[in-house]
């Protein structure tokens, strides 16, 4: 189902990409340390659940997606690749065990770190438990992501189309998401956005809802991969 | 054999391909020649399996392109239009995972092109210039030794010497019994390549044959020398479409046969009588009226 040459290629075009998003995620993760340390509880938060397993995966499934797809063909290395004759399925798979490994690894980064430095100790209300099942239901939140950002990138044949869709559109719905937390009476924006499916304070909880939604992000998720898989054939092959 | 039979890929009026019907045998080269937009990069498509006719249907080895792509895929060589290749890696990175793509093992024929080409496969493809990325392009489409070359205009770009050794490549791969169907603007990449041509315009092959039939059934144009200038004047009152005069010399320009122009000439005293060489590219500039892009 793999073709590893593929994945070596994307892994060398990318790597700088990478790293960079690596060392912001790890700066973030410090800098929640940081501000523990002066009791600003508040804007912790931020650095050590939002930006590490949200965020920035989030951003570096979008590059990911437009660098191995949108790039791709735009340069046509993607018909260099095609004309190997490897089956397109197996190019599809690849890309996106690519794009899909790379910000769960970086999920996982973040969880490693914040097991060894104890940041779920940053509230009261997080053991290391609940902080294990909220990172756990972040790479459901990256799978839906990252096949939203796939179907986007296979969509699109240029960056502005790319641009417009696949990076514009999770932006938007987060940011909607970031509203409705911080005006909770404006109750009626959490129907719009996906990212209410995934919500810190459910893992805190326990709750049953928490699994759920994120059950709910990965079937929309393998859904995107699928509708991306058919517009990739209906870009490189149309009938 | 690369077989069209009334193939047509329509994108509305005047876009796409219509109507194709020609065949390459092996050890032929091919040339697809027309201005952009002609439909040359659509054929190759077509051939690659990129593209599903309209109507009729194109073959390779006798398998349909559109049905048995993946198969043809892996003895084609091709290299698409306007490549540019991912930046980040140098030559020798791309050419490597490509060819590891492909499941080729000896690297040594890949590398030996590329020296033959010279071009530099150590160097990052962000800082290539076009010709070099060309090149590495044209090394990935034949590091596996295709019986089959697609090549989407690869002379653009290239300086004379490569361009001077792309034509000895393709020619070798003619002598090996391969078959190479070009898609090119180029006239002189053609006149030194290929042993027949289709000219396209706006998706119609408006020529199709050899190009030394070609050559012969168009314009020429000859210079002759007159004994004096009095027979020069008269001459020019003739039939016969007088390109320049000067002197005792004028250019004729005579389409189809020369015979006229010599029963013509009979009846003066000629001193001397000379062909002109016609480049292809006016040769199909005729037939265009002028369209062909230079």
């Amino acid at each position: 189902m793999l073709n590893l040459p593929i994945i070596r290629q994307d892994f060398k075009i990318n790597r700088g990409r990478i790293l960079v998003m690596f060392v912001l995620q790890m700066v973030s993760m410090l800098m929640a340390i940081g501000i523990c340390e002066m009791k600003l509880i508040e804007i912790s938060d931020i650095f050590w659940d939002t930006i590490p397993v949200m965020i920035i995966p989030m951003l570096l499934e979008m590059l990911l997606a437009y660098e191995t797809i949108t790039r791709c063909g735009e340069e046509g290395t993607m018909d260099l690749i095609l004309a190997t004759g490897i089956k397109p399925q197996k190019i599809l798979f690849s890309k996106i065990f690519f794009i899909m490994v790379s910000g769960i690894v970086l999920v996982g980064a973040a969880t490693l770190l914040g097991c060894l430095t104890r940041v779920y100790r940053l509230t009261g209300e997080w053991n290391r438990n609940s902080y294990l099942c909220l990172n756990a239901g972040a790479v459901g939140l990256q799978i839906f992501l990252g096949g939203f950002s796939y179907w986007m990138a296979c969509r699109s044949g240029s960056l502005k189309k790319y641009i417009l869709t696949g990076a514009l559109i999770p932006m938007v719905l987060y940011g909607i998401y970031v509203i409705y937390y911080r005006i909770p009476q404006l109750f009626f924006l959490q129907y719009i956005t996906v990212f209410s499916l995934f919500r810190q304070n459910w893992f805190a909880k326990g709750s049953v809802m928490s699994w759920i939604g994120i059950g709910i992000l990965l079937i929309l998720g393998i859904l995107c991969f699928l509708l991306g898989n058919r517009a990739f054939y209906d870009h490189n092959f149309p009938e | 054999m690369i077989r069209f039979k009334n193939l047509t890929r329509s994108y509305g009026p005047g876009k796409g391909i219509f109507d194709f019907s020609f065949e390459v045998e092996e050890g032929e080269v091919f040339g697809l020649l027309g201005p952009s937009g002609s439909g040359k990069t659509t054929a190759l498509r077509m051939l690659m399996g990129f593209e599903e006719p309209t109507k009729g249907r194109c073959a390779m080895n006798g398998k349909d392109c559109a049905k048995a792509g993946l198969s043809l895929r892996r003895i084609t060589g091709y290299l698409p239009e306007n490549i540019r290749l991912p930046q980040e890696l140098t030559g020798r990175q791309f050419l490597k995972s490509m060819a590891q793509m492909r499941g080729v093992k000896n690297l040594e024929r890949l590398f030996e092109l590329a020296g033959e080409l010279n071009l530099d496969v150590d160097q990052r493809i962000g800082k290539m210039s076009s010709a070099d990325v060309k090149k590495t392009g044209i090394v990935c489409a034949m590091q596996h030794n295709p019986q089959i070359l697609l090549l989407d205009r690869p002379f653009e770009h290239l300086d004379p010497k490569s361009r001077s050794v792309l034509v000895d490549i393709i020619l070798e791969e003619k002598e090996r019994n391969h078959m190479v169907l070009l898609g090119t603007e180029d006239v002189n990449g053609v006149d030194m390549t290929c042993d027949r041509v289709g000219l396209l315009d706006h998706g119609n092959m408006v020529y199709l044959g050899d190009i030394e039939d070609l050559r012969d059934n168009m314009c020429r144009e000859y210079m002759i020398q007159f004994h004096d200038a009095r027979s020069t004047i008269k001459f020019s009152k003739e039939k016969f479409e007088i390109k320049t005069m000067k002197d005792r010399n004028l250019v004729v320009e005579v389409q189809g046969a020369v015979k006229p122009l010599l029963q013509a000439l009979s009846a003066y005293d000629v001193t001397e009588i000379e062909s002109v060489p016609t480049s292809l590219k006016e040769t199909f500039q005729h037939i265009y009226g002028g369209r062909l892009h230079a």
